[in-house]
């Protein structure tokens, strides 16, 4: 086959010659074994993509996407729906949140129901020198945006005063506590209701991984909780009328074990 | 295809699964085509459309659905191949399992020789082993051209807005890889699903 028939060959295939072109090819390939036997190969190999690669019914998928486009849609129309008076309304229950939660703070005997407790769960607290790194960068926080700051650092404000001093001190704050303790990365929430505080705690042996404390009263604990099966690992300790729970991976070490049970690190 | 106005700010959701449903069969060919893997394209698909929705920001009005989906479905398809070539199968263990093959990766192509012992088992029924290695032996690129305008009968136009090339240029990968194919198959047409189908 010369150059210009596979040209005209390609065409023919694409379905891009003229009626007249088409038809004097058509008589060349009956005419020509060579020829002829070219275009059922290639029609052959086409047939057989096109058995091979048909779309199949797609129904159930077009279904599934869009059911997930419906939900998309709902959630955007729920956001603008809201729009400014939405916002109007979150500011004015944040701004509830914060008076209710300064009071809550602020009243008397904070959270806890008397002194003898309190000095209980301070000197249990105070066997974990990272409590005081967390509070220092609460009440560093807090300073620096003013009383509540959006930091809810009620219980730990509230335990301070009673900790005993540790082994170094830091100028900055005027605490005493060891180094290489945890580095507090977020503080972020604390209600009424259970939990009290979430405090996500980076642990720099770990490669930047963090773990998550939970803190609550214990009369609102009502144990743990995860699923069955589930890949997190819930450590508790009870210190007076505080429950602690650490939640991480199963696979992680547990790097923080040492500090509610005693155990000493790796 | 329903393209969007220039005016019209974004693509809703819902605007979007109205699309998707018009391209649905068009990206199916795409991810198969680009995974080499009929098996996995559904999946695939779904996959991108989920990107999709996530992205709706990213589409720009006035311009083709199609083309920003088939981008997605692209990437998405390339990552299931690249997962499958972390996992690499034989052609006989896929037509053990009654799959058909990933896509080869493009410096070593499968040869296609005669039909391995076994393979009577893949897919055989709508598909011929030598065609299916030949093809698999393609570049993507090449191999995507060839099966959207094969097998979806799309205009080249219509390639080269899906695959962000120049139409000249989908055209060519096309001649090409219809030429490739016909060489690898060998001189003996008579054994493609042509003549079978006109045997039975």
């Amino acid at each position: 086959m010369t150059p210009e028939d596979r040209d005209r060959l390609q065409a023919f295939l694409d379905g891009t010659l003229g009626p007249e072109e088409e038809a004097d090819f058509r008589v060349r390939i009956e005419r020509d074994p060579t020829l002829r036997a070219e275009v059922e190969a290639h029609a052959g190999i086409a047939d057989s993509l096109r058995r091979g690669f048909a779309p199949p019914r797609l129904d159930a998928l077009q279904e599934r996407v869009a059911a997930a486009a419906a939900e998309a849609a709902a959630r955007k129309n729920g956001h603008r729906r809201g729009g400014a008076s939405f916002r109007r309304l979150l500011a004015v229950a944040a701004a509830l949140l914060v008076l209710a939660a300064a009071w809550w703070i602020n009243r008397e005997g904070g959270s806890f129901s008397g002194p003898q407790e309190k000095r209980e769960l301070a000197a249990d607290l105070a066997t974990g020198r990272e409590w005081l790194e967390l509070y220092d960068y609460a009440r560093a926080v807090e300073s620096k945006k003013g009383p509540g700051g959006g930091v809810p650092c009620g219980p730990l404000r509230d335990l301070a005063p009673l900790l005993p001093a540790r082994s170094k001190s830091d100028p900055r704050t005027g605490l005493h506590y060891e180094e290489q303790g945890f580095r507090l990365l977020e503080i972020s929430y604390l209600a009424r209701k259970s939990p009290h505080a979430v405090l996500k705690v980076e642990l720099p042996e770990e490669d930047g991984r963090f773990g998550l404390l939970f803190l609550m009263r214990a009369e609102e604990d009502s144990g743990p909780c995860l699923p069955e099966g589930s890949p997190m690992h819930l450590g508790r300790k009870q210190l007076g009328p505080y429950v602690l729970y650490e939640l991480c991976p199963v696979a992680e070490p547990q790097a923080l074990r040492h500090f509610y049970l005693g155990e000493p690190r790796d | 295809m329903p393209q969007r106005s220039s005016r019209t700010p974004a693509l809703t959701p819902e605007e979007f699964a109205e699309c998707f449903q018009d391209s649905a069969r068009k990206l199916w060919c795409l991810a198969a085509a680009v995974t080499g893997d009929r098996s996995v394209a559904e999946d695939v698909l779904q996959d991108a459309a989920l990107v999709g929705l996530q992205k709706l920001d990213s589409f720009r009005p006035g311009t083709r659905f199609d083309a920003w989906m088939a981008q997605i479905v692209r990437y998405t398809a390339l990552n299931q191949s690249r997962r499958n070539r972390s996992r690499p199968r034989s052609l006989s263990e896929a037509a053990a399992a009654g799959a058909e093959p990933a896509a080869a990766p493009a410096r070593s192509p499968a040869p296609p020789g005669p039909p391995a012992p076994g393979a009577a088992a893949w897919n055989p029924d709508h598909f011929d082993e030598r065609v299916a290695r030949a093809l698999a032996a393609l570049k993507e690129v090449p191999r995507t051209c060839l099966l959207l305008k094969t097998v979806m009968e799309l205009e080249y136009r219509e390639i080269a807005a899906l695959l962000g090339l120049a139409e000249g240029t989908a055209m060519s990968h096309v001649h090409r890889a219809r030429g490739k194919m016909r060489h690898m198959l060998g001189d003996d047409p008579s054994r493609g699903a042509l003549a079978k189908r006109r045997a039975t």
